[in-house]
């Protein structure tokens, strides 16, 4: 697994690419907490290149958006693929965080829910 | 990681299709036994021609019954064995998994409240919430001090 991050006014992008599971999602856990913790309010999780997430990887994005969430802070996933998607409805995921089909309406969703 | 294969060969049909193929994995109780998991599957899933979403859910399915057993099956820090048997016959991917791990079935843990407020909801469940939604079909026995968890699933070929 690889991350990429990238920023947006307060915000932050990060194009997951290859896999989240037991084994890399301690890796993508330290790179999402750092980015909160250094300050970024708002998140959006690019999953456009995530080919597989396991139930370890939705633990650290739930986890995520617990955090944020007393800072004002809001989470966005876009771009999933549809193995990816059917995983994020299993748990409906989009109940605590939006799920958007574009990164253009993710930051845009992000603003206006801010 | 060790691998077991057993080919069975039936008169009569063209050499592809003939093989009613088992694949016996042991994976030693560890997380980085993970990737070993989705290799296997992913080779298995080549080798049958099965859809990409089929070999996605059967990976993820045993990718989470594999960490919940590393996770809570066994009182000891030792190595233990955990084998996963591999069978397609007559287009159902069957995966037995078998642990000598303390008597868990892991089929009646309830299932989380995915409506209640996230820091209310139980760290566990999530991993069963998935299985369930992936397979077709679950059953679990306790067999001479082992727990065997057979999981089924309809395989479509591409």
């Amino acid at each position: 697994m690889r991350v990429v991050v990238s920023k947006f006014e307060s915000g932050a992008v990060l194009n997951v690419d290859g896999r989240i599971d037991a084994v890399t999602a301690p890796q993508f856990r330290d790179q999402l907490m750092t980015l909160i913790d250094s300050g970024y309010t708002r998140i959006i999780i690019d999953c456009a290149l995530l080919a597989y997430i396991s139930s370890a990887g939705l633990r650290v994005l739930y986890e995520a958006a617990n955090k944020l969430e007393p800072h004002q802070g809001r989470m966005a996933i876009c771009r999933a693929n549809a193995d990816v998607r059917r995983v994020l409805e299993m748990v409906d995921i989009a109940s605590e965080i939006p799920i958007f089909a574009t990164q253009e309406e993710a930051i845009q969703g992000l603003r206006y829910l801010g | 990681m060790r691998l077991r294969k057993k080919r069975y060969r039936v008169c009569g049909i063209s050499d592809d299709e003939i093989m009613a193929e088992e694949l016996t994995i042991e994976l030693k109780n560890a997380l980085s036994e993970v990737e070993a998991l989705q290799r296997m599957l992913a080779e298995f899933g080549e080798r049958h021609h099965l859809l990409e979403n089929i070999v996605f859910d059967v990976t993820l399915a045993l990718e989470e019954v594999l960490t919940n057993i590393i996770s809570y099956a066994f009182d000891d820090d030792g190595e233990h064995k955990i084998r996963i048997r591999l069978s397609l016959d007559e287009g159902v991917l069957t995966a037995e998994v078998e642990d000598d791990g303390r008597p868990f079935d892991p089929l009646r843990v309830p299932a989380p409240e995915l409506s209640s407020p996230l820091e209310k909801r139980p760290v566990g469940g999530l991993g069963i919430h998935l299985i369930r939604g992936l397979m077709d079909e679950l059953e679990y026995r306790r067999v001479r001090g082992r727990n065997v968890l057979r999981l089924k699933k309809k395989a479509k070929v591409s």
